[in-house]
């Protein structure tokens, strides 16, 4: 399955970042993946159709990202949050 | 004072005799001398002149082929042997045993001065202790932290050009010719020296950047879109998936990405990237033309 990377400023809220994948799978695809490069926030989009319950994001501290219930898990990756490191789950809202 | 003297000397004993008890390689019973004798016919340059001769008896009655595969071997055993020779010598004249020489020779120094009686030197003697023992412990500890790496380093590059010599072997002559395999010999021993190995750190990490840099380059950096454009654009993007392989490479063509097995990838780039109203009228205009559909 084809796929694109994408990047998008670190230096944003998390609100924000969040809106810009929200968007992103809406034009390529759902959310594959979850990183940091540079002072970017990077994120991984799989090529198909776009999911109607779009990804969300939430920094988590504990060592693994916690379980949400009516959520699936899709990715978990270090990112930046107003440019400082932080820790991102990303969920989907079951349909 | 004599007692000083009688302590300094079994410092300097004790520095002497403490790090020759581990080795850290086994005694071969291999003699290695006898062995390089017996490949001297092969290491000879004649071995070169003997694989061109056309007489098959100057080869030991051996064919081109098979000649150069002996000579190769022989060559490779060789260079293995000075390889491991070297290796043990980076261990046993390593840190372990330059720092204890080090210490050992300003120990000497000092316990020389303090013999003499000379006390006006015994300060200056100290010091000098004190500042050489330090720049061979610096300088020593950086041998010790960066040869295990530089040793292992050499090693796999050793087993790579290995691995090219061995299906270079495997050729015929005429794919692999005697004066290439000296070549990849030439590069089996380089991979083996200290230089060799510095020269594949510094162009691993130069492709590692290299890497990083263009992965940096290709990133598409993209920030929040205003509503309006962003359903235009989710519109157009649904669209473009349901294009077949052919309307794909027209719609390509138009909007000036390249066609092949990314097309679909790099036209929703292009609408992933857009910014302003004007780029999806632009889009929307094409895509009209093409297919008759409006966004």
């Amino acid at each position: 399955m084809p796929s694109k990377k994408l990047g998008t400023p670190g230096s944003q809220p998390l609100a924000v970042f969040e809106t810009v994948v929200q968007q992103k799978e809406g034009i390529f695809g759902p959310l594959k993946s979850l990183g940091k490069y540079g002072k970017n926030n990077t994120f991984e989009l799989e090529i198909g159709p776009s999911p109607n319950n779009r990804a969300e994001l939430e920094e988590y501290a504990s060592e693994e990202p916690p379980k949400k219930e009516g959520y699936t898990f899709i990715c978990k990756g270090d990112c930046l949050v107003n440019s400082l490191d932080a820790k991102v789950a990303a969920y989907r809202k079951i349909e | 004072m004599r007692s000083i003297k009688y302590l300094l000397m079994i410092l300097v004993i004790l520095m002497t005799t403490s790090c020759v008890t581990l080795t850290g390689f086994p005694e071969r019973s291999v003699n290695i001398t006898k062995e390089l004798e017996l490949l001297q016919p092969y290491l000879a340059p004649e071995a070169i002149t003997r694989y061109e001769s056309k007489n098959i008896e100057d080869r030991k009655g051996l064919s081109q082929r098979a000649w150069r595969n002996e000579v190769v071997n022989a060559r490779v055993r060789e260079i293995d042997i000075s390889f491991n020779q070297f290796q043990q010598q980076l261990f046993q004249e390593g840190v372990g045993s330059t720092l204890a020489t080090d210490w050992t020779v300003l120990s000497l120094n000092m316990a020389g001065t303090l013999v003499s009686g000379n006390w006006p030197k015994y300060l200056s003697g100290a010091s000098a202790l004190t500042v050489g023992g330090k720049a061979s412990f610096d300088k020593n500890a950086y041998f010790e932290k960066t040869m295990p790496a530089l040793l292992a380093t050499m090693v796999a590059k050793r087993k790579e050009v290995l691995v090219k010599i061995w299906d270079g072997l495997s050729k015929d002559i005429d794919d692999y010719s005697l004066n290439f395999a000296l070549s990849d010999l030439d590069a089996y021993y380089c991979a083996g020296t200290i230089l060799g190995a510095i020269i594949e750190v510094t162009e691993t990490a130069g492709s590692t950047a290299k890497k990083a840099d263009a992965l940096l380059e290709n990133l598409v950096i993209v920030t929040v879109l205003p509503k309006d454009i962003q359903i235009r654009c989710e519109k157009i993007a649904a669209f473009v998936k349901s294009l077949t392989p052919e309307q794909l490479d027209s719609l390509a063509k138009v909007m000036k990405v390249s066609t092949g097995e990314n097309v679909m990838v790099d036209i929703l780039t292009k609408v992933g990237t857009i910014e302003t109203d004007g780029a999806v009228d632009a889009i929307a205009q094409k895509i009209k033309i093409l297919f008759g559909k409006e966004f």
